[in-house]
């Protein structure tokens, strides 16, 4: 017996099968014909598409611009130069060089630099939430400063900045729907620049104050 | 070991982490899905997994933690590490406390819920914060003899609401007509939840302002929690990235609005 006659001859089904599928598939692309035996019109090919997309949330602290990553940290330092009423007498530099004071506190001017914190939000899973929370209070040795002396502004009020609380958790802002790229305004994307600012209005103790502030995103 | 003390031994194990791993790294992460709603049913074990992706450039370590919250009729979220009565965090168990994620890559980070079997018949709320372990920013505030080391640090925060034993919302619109919300005057749905589960409305409607202007307004999609009753803003939607179209009241509106269990006909003209 030819070794080969059985294999052909099982092949033969699977020919048909395939040349069936050939012809089905012609008729299916050609869907007016004029001459010859094919059909005029075919039968309609049903091509269903599921496609799930899920909800999702993102949110960056920090530098950086979706899709490239970040890497930079920023450094937000603010300088506190003391300066006393220079009323009546203007204070002179030097040892013992005794100067009037009429009483008033000392002010403290603020230079900030670097004190721009950027951040984006990105969701489609509707009203994105964002609050502020002071993880560790601005301690040093004994003395404690409220954390809300230090405030932040938001460059684009759609991302707003959340309120910083004295301690705990502040209230919360909601990000404003849509921004450029969205499809419309039920997906959220939004960046902004958050700038932070110290009150110098009242004087404190000095020391070594160290604590930390986190920022939460949430979509409730 | 109790539930408390494993999550009291879980806390004071997490701050030094984050004292020692000072160095800062922007916070750039994704999760998905940014919110669980599941059914359950009493004794019976839950698992999910929540995708954690970095899109740094850098590694991220992160702590994981359970949070209590609460949202106010008024639209405000209260957080809270301590447990709050009722709370069904002690069901709860996560992977981890900890977990790394490489750059650019996503990890899937799973976490259980086991309510008792006696638990009774109501939802179950919590939230699964991501908290970067490396603070994101350094500010620092220095004078002549005080200096001020303030870390910022990023964190999402994951909502989960768990059905349990059939629990689900019972919408009502009690209201339609002009509010102020947000110190915006906007029409507005008051919408009462009868229910002993969370519920929101989803949405748009068509609408045209005075002016003949054809656009939607989409709904408030925030949860109305059992008992609660809120004003929900009708917000025009914008397309395409483009700022929504101020309109000229009065505006007619009509559509449906759907909620879980049903949907509801508006047709309604704000003044």
């Amino acid at each position: 017996m030819n070794p080969l006659r059985g294999p052909r001859t099982r092949m033969r089904p699977l020919l048909a099968l395939a040349l069936a599928a050939v012809s089905a598939a012609a008729q299916a692309g050609s869907a007016t014909s004029g001459t010859g035996n094919l059909p005029r019109t075919t039968p309609a090919v049903a091509l269903n598409f599921s496609i799930q997309i899920d909800k999702y949330l993102f949110f960056r602290v920090g530098d950086g611009a979706w899709p490239t990553p970040g890497g930079t940290t920023s450094q937000v330092g603010f300088s506190l130069s003391p300066s006393i009423p220079a009323v009546p007498t203007t204070p002179a530099n030097g040892n013992n060089t005794p100067v009037n004071w009429n009483g008033t506190a000392p002010t403290f001017a603020v230079a900030a630099s670097g004190n721009v914190l950027p951040v984006e939000v990105r969701s489609n899973g509707g009203q994105v939430s964002v609050f502020a929370t002071v993880t560790t209070a601005l301690t040093s040795g004994a003395n404690t400063i409220p954390m809300n002396v230090v405030s932040v502004t938001s460059s684009d009020s759609a991302l707003p900045a959340p309120t910083i609380p004295a301690s705990g958790t502040g209230t919360s802002v909601n990000v404003t729907g849509g921004g450029t790229g969205t499809v419309n305004s039920l997906v959220t994307i939004r960046t902004a620049n958050w700038t932070f600012a110290y009150n110098s209005a009242v004087s404190r103790t000095a020391g070594n104050y160290s604590g930390q502030l986190s920022f939460t995103a949430a979509v409730p | 070991m109790t539930l408390i003390r494993f999550f009291q031994r879980s806390l004071s194990l997490a701050l030094p982490l984050a004292t020692c791993l000072a160095q800062a790294a922007p916070f750039e992460m994704a999760v998905s899905p940014s919110r669980f709603e599941l059914t359950a049913k009493s004794g019976e074990r839950l698992g999910q997994s929540i995708d954690l992706h970095n899109l740094g450039a850098a590694a991220t370590a992160l702590s994981v933690r359970t949070l209590d919250w609460s949202y106010s009729a008024e639209g405000q979220i209260s957080y809270h590490d301590e447990l709050l009565p009722g709370s069904c965090r002690p069901w709860v168990a996560l992977e981890r406390r900890t977990v790394k994620v490489p750059a650019q890559t996503k990890q899937a980070f799973r976490f259980q819920v086991t309510p008792p079997a006696d638990a009774p018949r109501g939802e179950c709320r919590f939230m699964i914060a991501v908290e970067g372990v490396e603070p994101a920013q350094q500010t620092i505030i220095q004078s002549g003899g005080a200096h001020l080391s303030l870390p910022v640090t990023g964190r999402i925060a994951v909502a989960v609401y768990v059905m349990l034993g059939g629990a689900e919302p019972k919408l009502e619109v009690q209201q339609i007509g002009m509010r102020e919300i947000a110190g915006k005057r906007s029409p507005a749905l008051t919408v009462r939840n009868t229910g002993d589960a969370h519920g929101r409305l989803e949405g748009t409607v068509d609408a045209k302002d005075a002016q003949g202007r054809e656009f939607m307004l989409a709904v408030e999609g925030t949860p109305i929690m059992p008992g609660q009753t809120r004003h929900l803003a009708l917000v025009p939607k914008g397309e395409d990235g483009q700022p929504a179209i101020q309109p000229r009241y009065p505006i007619k509106a009509s559509g449906m609005l759907d909620w879980d269990k049903g949907s509801f006909k508006l047709n309604a003209e704000f003044p």
